[in-house]
């Protein structure tokens, strides 16, 4: 089966990416869209350019829409668009999502799919997050955070390849101060700098910025490929 | 009666206890007592059995129940449930009786003992249920708004079946409004959110989500009870916490029909919302035996929620107590004061290992209808074991015959 995949950077879609090719699916294309600011309903925004170094480190062509307004049918338009983009020049025949719990994201692109008469596979909605977050690890996909937007969660998490102990911290963390571990309400955001399918490494440099009491980013002023 | 030193009482009680050596009494269609040394004339040994409450299919559409007819599964499946009603249409009187008389039998092998179905003949159904000895919930099916215009208690028995999708096609948002006050009364079984089409269809309509749309209707209540819904949304599974309002899982028709559907269970269960399994129809499901469907139910949740969630013991929660919220009778637990609907089961090495903490999950597991010594429905013994030859010959005369009336079918 020929698949594209929904491709934000962060580990969830990457995650998903790794499930399809595990499972013998042939990924055709990444799909992108950039939204016009971080206020998106729907998508990542302040790496999202970095995408297209990892389409190039993971040999994956990329389909990448703009989306110049903030509103949420326009979103969905872009999306609509990029998708219907991938069948044409890809001719896939399913959507993989890395949609963990938001049936708000999940319904949205299925009720496009839908009308794209598109079949789409989510091979984490629903898991256990906890669990999700150790097995990231063990399949070899390395993220560091670049957001942090809740209480609980150390700033010193940030810009860093996170390892199993900062996990254990993350998962004691959200038990604490009760938010999703694996960062499904926005708690965080991510960017994975390698894993098996790269063909080079995402070598990333930047600096941390408060925002607000709880609120940290990992701008990032530098982000190249390099041999691994 | 008293079912004397039970080698085991699966209780279903609230601590999900299991008795080991006691009695049960039962006087009438209830259980009246249980504990050690009850004394009585009626007696029956049971030191060699696992009492375990008679199982609940809280789904079957009867009348196509045996449906064995030569169709394209892929064209079925994508016009489904348009292609199941147009079916249930047409089908026969005499298709829907000898239908629902092999139902019955073949219920009854299996272990189970109580059964909501629906059929375009419901009081008739309930008729043969009452000879037979089953306890059965039959309503009727309204796939159209002209059904639901001319609903009439006189000819059916309050318990309805109702394919929203199909309604909320044909109808405006105050023409289903004034309509579904009609069958607000009594308890409604709503064929709801089953496919992805059916819930883009609801959204492009009307702006909601099937479920989302059913409350705004005002039909979300203690006694409506949703059907399959597998696209359901996290926020429905809110909604239907609050209105008080279960949820009918059918999980060979998911696989079977590939819907992509998935009720989370876990989910649901921890909303507190109840759950009772269905077998459907061999159209789309794939038995009649609710046990295998309790098994299909536990691996098709672990494989959605890719995770060991749904134990066995969750698994025979939904075919008995969590199943008997969905009827409204006090049926699925060995436990004063509930009716006596119970299965004698052979003490076998299989079910009880070396302790009794397995037996639930290996009668889950591990269970065959041969292994069903005695019934008891309301307190009647029936004796299964002697009579299975005998049913199992009456069920295959009547397939025979239905074989023969499936060929008069015009589909």
């Amino acid at each position: 089966m020929r698949i594209g995949v929904l491709f934000s950077g962060g580990k969830d879609s990457t995650y998903s990416l790794h499930w399809a090719h595990a499972r013998g699916l042939l990924v055709k294309c990444l799909i992108t869209v950039e939204p016009p600011s971080s206020e998106s309903w729907m998508f990542h925004y302040p790496n999202v350019r970095l995408t297209k170094l990892q389409s190039l480190a993971l040999k994956i062509p990329q389909v990448y829409e703009l989306c110049r307004d903030i509103k949420e049918e326009s979103e969905v338009e872009a999306l609509k668009k990029a998708i219907a983009k991938a069948i044409d020049l890809y001719d896939i025949e399913a959507l993989v999502t890395g949609a963990l719990l938001s049936d708000y994201q999940r319904m949205t692109i299925e009720m496009l799919c839908e009308e794209l008469n598109l079949p789409v596979l989510s091979p984490l909605w629903r898991r256990n997050q906890e669990d999700y977050l150790f097995e990231l690890l063990d399949l070899g996909i390395e993220f560091v955070i670049t957001s942090i937007t809740v209480m609980g969660l150390s700033p010193k998490l940030l810009g860093k390849v996170i390892t199993r102990e900062d996990v254990e911290e993350i998962v004691s963390c959200s038990r604490k101060y009760r938010f999703n571990a694996a960062f499904e309400g926005g708690e965080a955001e991510t960017l994975v700098v390698d894993s098996p399918l790269f063909i080079k490494r995402l070598r990333v440099r930047g600096r941390i910025m408060r925002e607000g009491q709880y609120s940290w980013r990992y701008i990032i002023s530098e982000a190249e490929l390099v041999e691994k | 009666m008293i079912l004397k030193q039970c080698k085991y009482i699966i209780t279903q009680d609230p601590r999900r206890g299991i008795l080991a050596d006691a009695d049960i009494r039962i006087e009438g269609e209830q259980i009246v007592e249980i504990g050690y040394g009850l004394k009585g004339d009626d007696v029956l040994p049971c030191n060699d059995k696992i009492i375990i409450p008679g199982f609940s299919n809280c789904h079957v559409h009867a009348d196509v129940c045996f449906l064995n007819i030569d169709l394209t599964e892929s064209r079925f499946a994508s016009e489904y449930p348009l292609s199941l009603i147009r079916l249930e249409r047409s089908m026969s009187k005499e298709i829907a009786l000898l239908s629902a008389e092999a139902l019955f039998a073949e219920s009854l092998l299996r272990g189970c003992t109580s059964l909501v179905l629906f059929t375009r003949y419901p009081r008739e159904l309930q008729e043969i249920a009452k000879k037979v000895g089953i306890r059965v919930i039959s309503g009727s099916l309204v796939s159209s708004m002209e059904e639901l215009r001319n609903i009439s208690n006189e000819s059916d028995t309050g318990i309805y079946c109702i394919y929203f999708n199909e309604l909320m096609r044909e109808g405006s948002l105050n023409g289903l409004r004034e309509l579904l006050q009609r069958v607000k009364s009594g308890r409604v079984y709503v064929h709801i959110s089953e496919t992805r089409r059916a819930a883009f269809e609801a959204k492009k309509k009307f702006g909601h989500f099937p479920v989302e749309l059913l409350n705004e209707l005002g039909l979300l209540t203690e006694k409506t009870v949703l059907v399959h819904s597998g696209w359901i949304t996290s926020w429905e599974i809110e909604i239907v916490s609050h209105s008080g309002s279960s949820l009918v899982y059918c999980p060979s028709v998911e696989m079977r029909l590939a819907t992509s559907g998935f009720p989370p269970l876990k989910d649901l269960i921890c909303k507190g919302i109840s759950v009772g399994l269905g077998t459907d129809s061999l159209l789309t499901g794939l038995s009649l035996d609710i046990v295998e469907e309790a098994r299909l139910a536990i691996l098709h949740q672990r494989e959605s929620y890719k995770g060991l969630v749904i134990s066995p013991k969750d698994a025979l929660d939904l075919i008995t107590i969590s199943a008997s919220k969905l009827t409204g009778m006090r049926l699925g637990r060995i436990q004063e004061g509930y009716l006596a609907d119970l299965l004698l089961i052979k003490l076998k090495p299989k079910f009880y290992g070396n302790s009794k903490r397995g037996l639930v999950s290996n009668i889950i597991y591990r269970l065959e209808y041969s292994d069903i010594d005695l019934i008891i429905i309301g307190g009647k013994l029936v004796e299964i074991s002697k009579q299975r030859d005998s049913i199992l010959k009456s069920i295959n005369v009547k397939l025979d015959r239905l074989n023969d009336l499936f060929y008069t079918i015009n589909y």
